[in-house]
């Protein structure tokens, strides 16, 4: 049941707009569903498996209370979103340009069906 | 066009920004809204941050560099924009 709910997000997030990497990393850090090559997925999970770790402590420091959602990385060319779930991390890198053509796509949409 | 300080804040306010604070590009406080007391705790924490995001994207692709970090919670969201001279941190919580 845990496994499906996380099987499930990231099904879901493959599908978000110019996703050009997609990485789904178990509880012990080791990718179990990827379409980029072993080495590289085996990179991004450790890389970002710290950065996460170490947003989630910042925002429990900052509110003992709350709970990281994801972080959201924007570079020159891509964007990389990792989020967990019940112990696994979910690693989606976009496309920035693809991505934001799409974004624009949908604000003018949104914003013509609003007038 | 310039914007004056109360202004820029106002901006950011009206869309539910509750803090925003501008570093050098060293990371140390230039301006910011809220107490020196805050402004350092927040800094405190979200630089070694920035720092281990900026050097995953550079390990992966050394060409590559950060531009904008955002991080969510369940109580709101902070965004961090890099320039070249300066670094933009709006604290952002979410209405209820």
């Amino acid at each position: 049941a845990m496994w499906n709910g996380v099987q499930e997000t990231f099904d879901r997030l493959v599908q978000l707009p110019a996703v050009t990497g997609a990485i789904l990393v178990d509880g012990n850090g080791v990718p179990v569903r990827t379409n980029l090559n072993p080495a590289d997925s085996q990179m991004y999970a450790n890389r970002m498996g710290q950065l996460v770790a170490t947003a989630n402590s910042m925002v429990r420091d900052m509110e003992p209370s709350d709970n990281l959602s994801y972080v959201r990385l924007r570079t020159r060319r891509q964007e990389l979103m990792v989020a967990t779930e019940n112990q696994h991390t979910i690693i989606v890198i976009q496309d920035a340009q693809s991505l934001d053509a799409s974004r624009r796509q949908s604000m003018a949409a949104r914003n013509s069906t609003s007038t | 066009r310039s914007y004056d300080d109360e202004a820029f804040v106002k901006l950011f306010a009206k869309r539910g920004g509750r803090d925003i604070f501008i570093l050098d590009a060293q990371g140390a406080p230039l301006r910011s809204t809220c107490s020196a007391k805050r402004t350092f705790m927040f800094v405190s924490n979200l630089k070694p941050l920035l720092f281990m995001a900026r050097n995953v994207v550079r390990d992966l692709d050394p060409s590559n560099d950060i531009t904008f970090m955002r991080i969510r919670s369940n109580v709101g969201e902070i965004h961090m924009t890099l320039g070249h001279e300066f670094v933009l941190i709006i604290i952002q919580r979410f209405r209820k």
